[in-house]
């Protein structure tokens, strides 16, 4: 199940993880191309997400949790001893479920990454990068005349948006997205989407979504998991209207038993 | 056959759907037959019932183009599903017009049964015959989900093109002999070139049996062979 550009962001091979004496994912091989969005869809408890939080070492968090086989960033690999997690999770982004921003000005949330990480050190370089960040995250004409707000005063599409800026802020490769939708209401899950689309240009995409609809509108690569397997990999397109195997007809028709 | 859905209703909207475009086809059928049956019995009634039977057709194309609509819009298809639907759609409105080709020829009845001495050319029975069995294959396909059986149909088109193209030639020289006949005959080419019209409405009816099946689009490469648009007889061909 490997991908067929050239344009290849991520290779993993031979991926296991295992929570204490589960296993969770059952050896995946699959590539994450650069400029494309690729869904992760399946049942709950597929391994979806489990899969994506390999790609920024989230699994580290878990004690119980053990990662196998190789996952490379632009070929080094990611759970190498030499690599800096922190650093690693800058150029790996990550946006939630929930909207999560700090409880600080929406200022300050798009402005702590930068900051900490040493990207920007003056006042008119964080201006700068602030501005940037939430006019790519497409929130700057909604809110540039009260960037001294609580971004918990936002609402939650609002606030969403600000935690895809705050994600760009720190200028990561890839944007790692878990159901970054679910909690919003349908107008704010299609400025979402819009922004998804134009964020592909420039990054590449891994969501995490249980809408299946959703992952045929946002995304140009496929992955079907079930129970820890990668079941089915493809252009979106040929996923949602000829997929190959039965597991995956199943379950985006409707069908599970 | 695939599993149910986890959501029974909708196992039984497509079913309806199903049902409804195979009554369609059963409908079409029949309408072939009896527009061919008045043609050689010259009976005014017998076209009269066909071109009356019609209207349902027009309004089963109707029901299902709702449906499909209905679906579309509150289930949000995917795959095989997508595929069942959008294929209902589109075979709908193929067999809609393959009744109107029927109805067609009903209705040239009487200009064919009015002229003396005038004998309908047997070919377009056979035409009308080969077409008819077609149809009922595509439709027997269509049931089965048998792409094997769709490709079958989709080749037999031929055999109905080259019928067409001797009785094209045929009925030109009966014109040209005794110019009485060229109103029936004229009449009865039309007839002739509705059967062979249907034929290929029969053939795209294959087509998308075939990608309901398998899900890939048949490469439009089939061989035609309907060359009267290109035939000239002169007098001097008939020595």
């Amino acid at each position: 199940m490997i991908a067929d550009t050239g344009n290849v962001k991520f290779t993993t091979r031979d991926v296991h993880v295992f929570y204490g004496a589960k296993e969770a994912i059952k050896g995946v091989d699959l590539d994450i191309n650069n400029n494309e969005v690729t869904a992760l869809i399946g049942p709950s408890g597929c391994g979806k997400s489990t899969y994506l939080r390999c790609l920024n070492r989230m699994n580290d968090t878990v004690d119980s949790a053990r990662v196998t086989g190789t996952i490379e960033l632009d070929g080094v690999d990611i759970y190498d001893r030499s690599v800096d997690v922190v650093q690693l999770r800058a150029r790996v982004g990550m946006v939630f479920q929930k909207p999560n921003p700090f409880p600080k000005s929406i200022y300050e949330n798009v402005a702590y990454g930068p900051r900490i990480h040493g990207l920007a050190t003056k006042k008119s370089e964080l201006d700068e990068v602030v501005e940037t960040s939430l006019r790519k995250a497409g929130l700057w004409n909604e809110v540039n005349d009260r960037l001294d707000t609580q971004g918990t005063a936002l609402s939650g599409g609002q606030q969403q948006r600000l935690c895809i800026a705050r994600a760009i802020a720190v200028s990561p490769e890839v944007i790692l997205m878990d159901e970054p939708c679910s909690a919003l209401d349908p107008i704010a899950t299609a400025r979402v989407e819009e922004l998804i689309d134009e964020l592909r240009e420039n990054y590449a995409i891994v969501i995490v979504t249980h809408s299946m609809q959703q992952a045929a509108r946002v995304s140009q690569k496929t992955a079907f998991f079930h129970l820890g397997d990668l079941v089915e990999y493809g252009d979106t397109e040929d996923i949602f209207t000829n997929p190959r195997e039965e597991r995956t007809r199943d379950y985006i028709t409707g069908r599970f038993g | 056959m695939p599993k149910d859905h986890t959501v029974s209703a909708y196992d039984k909207e497509l079913e309806n759907l199903r049902s409804s475009i195979a009554r369609m086809g059963g409908l079409a059928e029949a309408q072939i037959a009896g527009a061919v049956d008045a043609l050689f019995k010259r009976s005014s009634d017998r076209s009269a019932q066909v071109v009356a039977a019609d209207k349902s057709l027009d309004s089963l194309e109707l029901s299902i183009e709702k449906d499909a609509i209905s679906l579309l819009a509150r289930r949000q298809p995917m795959a095989s599903d997508l595929r069942e639907i959008v294929s209902a759609l589109k075979m709908s409105s193929i067999l809609e017009r393959i009744g109107d080709y029927s109805k067609n020829i009903a209705k040239r009845v009487g200009a064919i049964s009015d002229a003396q001495n005038f004998r309908v050319v047997r070919t377009v029975g056979d035409m009308a015959h080969l077409v008819q069995k077609m149809l009922k294959d595509v439709l027997d396909a269509y049931i089965d989900q048998d792409e094997v059986k769709a490709l079958d149909v989709w080749e037999r088109d031929t055999a109905v093109d080259e019928l067409y193209n001797s009785l094209f030639r045929e009925l030109l020289t009966y014109m040209m002999e005794d110019p009485r006949s060229i109103t029936p005959c004229t009449h009865l080419l039309f007839a002739a070139k509705n059967v062979e019209r249907m034929g290929d409405h029969v053939t795209n009816l294959a087509e998308i049996v075939y990608y309901l099946v398998k899900g890939d689009l048949l490469e439009d490469t089939r061989p035609k062979s309907d060359s009267t648009s290109y035939t000239v007889l002169r007098p001097s061909d008939d020595d």
